[in-house]
């Protein structure tokens, strides 16, 4: 490992020194010509040539060329390319473009890609834009970006209907997601049925499952980027729906035309408002979920922009019991996240670019019940919450046609509050005003340092190489880690590449989840003195090919992953544990994942779709676990395909399927029952217990399923309308959900039961946008 | 706050179905067990089989398996078949032998058609506790407050459970009763099947039994305090003496104690990862395990 870190850094130094000269750089930024919305993932590039580059999250591009006069093409799908020509001037030239909407193509396509993925270096990543995520058939009429992530390859859902996402044999807390730049801890609304992600205020998601860059870190297993739209330069505009569960509504357009744009947008269910009739007249109980976005950026000059966004959410249950007179019970469940960024884009020179960001995120989940009964009053309050503020800034520099260093530091301040209980209560004599802190608070700095090269080699060559430092101070513990990345690919010809990957990754922050369902009562817990932080190594291999005029494209990837120090609760335990969450977890685990990952994919045309397959195991072991053998993760799934078609028969039709299936979820078995006790001891009365099988050793029945969507758009006079209507489970198939075991008392007979949560559900929407 | 989550899958339930075809089929495996306190003279081993988990019949009786055992590398055996396996879903073998601290114990056992079964533990030595002290800290609420030392040798690990019990009496006659025990010490491990207990914490740690090991011994002893409250010690019953137990187990002893008490708390819960009873019998389940109990009359 050393020398691997010895080379890499020789490596950087030796670049420094190969010369620059008879180049020039084009730079500027690429937006919509409509809104004025800056564009990620743009394709600028002389055409014929290796030349090529892509615009990063904030629109920005820069490319450097022999100084000669050129001509450059500016392409991205969905949009009509531009070709423009360039004349040397003897010096670097920047260049802003506008480029259109092509209407006509707008919707046969399904994946967007950066570049074509044959070209680049780094693998293991995918890009899936909005328009991308609703041509998928919906679930009770609520589009979701992560359950549209579950149907690509290598990227795994949990149980039925849940958005917990599983990348490589990791579990969700190895998961980086990230919105405009700020990691969010909970992505789950309504205990993981739907993501907090409002798919109307999202312009780009990317998810990168390995060969990561060494701008990434802090978790072992993918990092989810997702970036909220800027809104509108030039007009105001707005879009909506109302469906079976919720309605949301989205608002943009500028504050100060072509310098000050703003985007707000909101979404709620009105669940608890529908069945409100249907309940009795003394219940009082619901449940709800909302979202808030919004986003403000400001254009200062044309080399300094602002962007201040936040979000919001929250899931509250609640259940008020009226006792009768004044007494009653109130009691309610609720948690959320709040998350803000404030980010300065600042262009140095067209070859240096900087984004200084400064982040807030915070994650809270809160139970409580407030009684008064004959007088007295009590109060009972349980939360655990983590908080961050964090600071960071990210340098993008050209230095020329074959280097593109990004370098950066980051600094975070964690604030981990694992389980507080208030308790007041106000008696006849007495009043008792208590906090207990069943774990005592945390509070640990957590930084990183990296440094990356996309290196150009030759035209066969491209590598992605670099180093992430991070360092943990906790509990006056200091933990640190070197961390080395390399992706390299080689072009076998224009169409076809092959790639290879190592990362080496390390996370200090874990979720501890007793029931790996994705419940808000996952516990955020930090690395301590006790508990070290997980690592993880990742070798990656694989291939892409085009063919058909690049409407077709198939590739493969195999993978290997290793973890350590992974924790665990101990058997039994919970997150209402009576005693600190140190106390109950097991450390030191090991992980192993590896497996293959197909995807065949069309992109262009009426019908346009892909077929994604993966085949993988995934184990876990832990010394008091499963008596110290290894054992099967809850989401080891063997067998995973995703069909998605999506066809357009004109403008005012299409229509899409999906249909997944995958080997069931592992699950520990009660195999026989036998007695225990003996000897002259046998204090409880029941001594026939369960012998159960080894951990997570045998499968539920496999999972699959069929939904199916149809769009009917019309333009109207105010701008375009959709019904969507939209069928989940079509063919009404049982997926287990949980087992559990009923004991008739009679008979003492015992059977296993299966819960399954969907059957066939039928959904509608309505969708506007003028 | 539990029923309010496992009520959530309910407002989606689309429908339940037996599964009894998708479980696997296990081999039936031999079961030993015995818990062998220090300085009992009768000694029983019991001996029984699996069975399918959905029957409705108990596991069979062995009685007339071979099973031998060992004292110090001292062979004894074959143990015969006792008479107490009367309405017990195994055999007993009774063994007359006394049982002393420090005692290493091998069983053996055979059964045609299964591979012999092999299983060891230690008697551990005796739990040294000292001032004992018992407090009625509040005489209006009836809480008693039980302080104690407890001596460990810390070179090695050892192994102690510490309960409560109440001794009543009612028109049945005097029975035991454990009672519930809250600590400030939070490296305290507090078990026990209750239904409070998986309800919203409370301010301190609360069980019917206490697990703990000498890794947490300042030096070589550690204080131990308790409340105990009045709604056990008391619930209407006339409580005539309050006797602290003190065991200091063998690991497999305090092991199978421990998955006992996981295994009943996490029981109703349908997300759980079950606990699997501890065994450590060699080509079979069950346990062999040493403890040493000590009991103290607290008032």
């Amino acid at each position: 490992m050393q020398n691997i870190k010895l080379l890499l850094l020789l490596s950087f130094l030796s670049i420094y020194w190969q010369s620059s000269a008879q180049n020039m750089t084009i730079s500027g930024y690429i937006e919509d010509a409509k809104s004025k919305e800056r564009l990620i993932g743009v394709n600028v590039f002389i055409p014929g040539t290796t030349y090529g580059t892509t615009t990063n999250t904030y629109g920005f591009y820069s490319l450097t060329i022999p100084a000669e006069d050129q001509i450059m093409q500016v392409s991205f799908i969905g949009y009509k390319t531009q070709r423009d020509s360039i004349k040397y001037q003897g010096k670097n030239i920047r260049r802003d473009y506008r480029i259109s909407e092509n209407v006509e193509q707008l919707q046969e396509v399904v994946i967007t890609a950066e570049e074509l993925p044959a070209e680049q270096a780094q693998m293991s990543t995918i890009n899936l834009a909005p328009q991308d995520i609703k041509n998928i058939p919906a679930f009770l009429g609520e589009v979701d970006i992560i359950r549209s992530l579950q149907l690509l390859p290598g990227v795994q859902s949990g149980s039925e209907g849940t958005t917990g996402f599983y990348v490589r044999g990791g579990s969700p807390d190895q998961n980086l997601i990230l919105l405009d730049g700020v990691p969010v801890y909970n992505a789950s609304h309504l205990f993981g049925f739907f993501s907090v992600f409002n798919a109307d205020a999202i312009k780009n998601v990317k998810l990168t499952k390995g060969g990561f860059p060494a701008r990434f870190g802090g978790r072992l297993s993918s990092v989810l980027e997702i970036d909220m739209k800027e809104g509108n330069m030039k007009e105001f505009h707005g879009a909506g729906s109302l469906g079976l569960i919720a309605g949301k509504l989205t608002l943009e357009g500028p504050i100060v035309k072509d310098r000050t744009s703003f985007i707000v947008s909101g979404r709620r269910t009105y669940y608890d408002l529908i069945i409100r009739p249907f309940l009795p007249a003394d219940v009082d109980a619901g449940y709800y979920f909302g979202d808030f976005n919004a986003k403000i950026n400001h254009i200062f000059s044309r080399k300094d922009r602002i962007y201040l966004s936040y979000y919001g959410g929250n899931d509250r249950f609640f259940n008020n019991e009226d006792y009768g007179g004044d007494d009653v019970l109130t009691s309610s469940l609720e948690w959320g996240n709040n998350t803000g960024s404030l980010r300065w884009n600042r262009l140095y020179s067209d070859k240096l670019f900087s984004n200084l960001t400064a982040t807030f995120t915070e994650y809270e989940f809160r139970v409580g019940s407030e009684e008064t009964f004959q007088g007295e009053e009590s109060k009972q309050d349980y939360f655990s919450r983590i908080r961050d503020y964090g600071l960071r800034i990210d340098y993008e520099y050209i230095y020329n046609t074959h280097h593109n260093f990004r370098y950066g530091a980051s600094y975070t301040y964690h604030i981990f509050r694992p389980g507080v209980f208030q308790f007041n209560g106000q008696q006849e004599n007495s009043i008792v005003d208590s906090v207990f802190n069943l774990s005592d608070p945390i509070y640990s700095h957590d930084m990183y340092a990296y440094i990356e090269d996309d290196w150009n080699i030759n035209e066969k060559w491209r590598a992605n190489y670099g180093l992430h430092y991070s360092a943990y101070h906790v509990d006056g513990q200091f933990y640190n880690a070197l961390q080395p990345r390399a992706s390299v690919r080689y072009l076998l010809n224009e169409n076809w590449s092959v790639k290879g990957s190592y990362a080496s990754m390390t996370q200090y922050i874990h979720l501890l989840s007793n029931t790996g369902i994705g419940l808000p009562t996952d516990l955020w817990v930090s690395s301590t003195a006790n508990v070290k932080p997980s690592n993880s190594q990742q070798l990656a291999f694989g291939t892409t090919r085009h063919f058909l005029g690049n409407s077709w494209e198939i590739s493969g990837e195999v993978y290997y992953k290793w973890m350590d120090n992974l924790i665990e609760y101990q058997e039994g335990a919970s997150f209402f544990t009576s005693s600190d969450w140190q106390n109950v977890v097991e450390t030191d685990g090991l992980g192993r994942a590896y497996g293959l990952e197909l995807l065949l994919r069309k992109n262009k045309g009426r019908t346009t779709g892909w077929v994604g397959y993966t085949l993988a195991w995934t184990n876990r072991q832990f010394e008091n676990l499963n008596e110290g053998r290894e054992f099967p993760y809850r989401y080891d799934r063997r067998n995973d395909i995703s069909l998605v078609l999506n066809h357009k028969f004109s403008e005012k039709l299409d229509v899409g399927l999906t249909w997944v299936y995958g080997t069931g979820i592992a699950f520990t078995a009660p195999l026989a029952q036998y007695a225990i006790g003996g000897g002259t001891q046998n204090i409880f009365g029941n001594n026939i217990v369960t012998r159960y099988s080894d951990r997570n050793a045998f499968r539920f029945p496999s999972y699959h399923r069929l939904d199916l969507g149809i769009n009917f758009h019309k333009k109207t006079r105010w701008g375009k309308r959709t019904w969507n209507f939209s069928i989940y489970n079509a063919y009404n198939r049982r997926n287990p959900f949980f087992l559990y075991i009923y004991e008739n008392l009679i008979t003492e007979e015992k059977e296993v039961r299966q819960v399954s949560l969907f059957p066939l559900i039928p959904a509608f929407s309505y969708i506007f946008k003028f | 706050m539990r029923k309010l989550l496992l009520a959530i899958p309910v407002l989606f339930v689309s429908c339940t179905k037996s599964f009894k075809e998708e479980l696997p089929n296990a081999p039936d495996q031999l079961v030993l067990n015995s818990l062998l306190n220090a300085g009992d003279s009768l000694n029983i081993i019991s001996l029984s089989k699996t069975n399918s988990f959905l029957t409705s019949n108990r596991p069979p009786l062995l009685a007339d398996g071979f099973i031998e055992w060992s004292i110090n590398g001292a062979p004894f055996g074959p143990i015969t078949p006792c008479d107490s396996s009367q309405g017990e879903p195994y055999a007993h073998y009774c063994n007359t032998q006394a049982l002393r601290e420090g005692d290493i114990i091998e069983v053996k056992a055979n059964y045609p058609g299964f591979e012999e079964l092999y299983a060891r533990t230690q008697i551990p030595d005796s739990p040294q506790i000292e001032n004992i002290r018992l407090e009625n800290s509040d005489p209006f609420m009836a809480t008693h407050t039980l302080y104690f030392d407890i001596q460990s040798d810390t070179r090695k690990k050892e192994y102690f459970i510490v309960e409560v019990f109440s001794q009543t009496t009612n028109f049945f006659g005097q029975s035991l009763h454990e009672v519930q025990l809250t600590t400030k010490d939070v490296t305290l491990e507090m078990l026990g099947v209750s239904s409070e207990l998986i309800d919203l914490p409370i301010d301190d740690p609360i069980g019917l039994k206490c697990f703990f090991t000498n890794e947490l011994f300042n030096g070589s002893s550690k204080t131990i305090q308790f409340s105990l409250t009045q709604t056990v010690i008391g619930g209407g019953f006339s409580v005539d003496k309050l006797f602290l137990f003190v065991t200091k187990c063998s690991p497999s002893y305090y092991e199978y104690q421990r998955s006992k008490l996981l295994n009943r708390l996490t029981d109703s819960n349908p997300f759980k990862i079950p606990v699997q009873y501890h065994s450590n019998v060699k080509n079979g389940i069950g346990v062999i395990a040493g403890y040493n109990l000590k009991i103290e009359a607290l008032n």
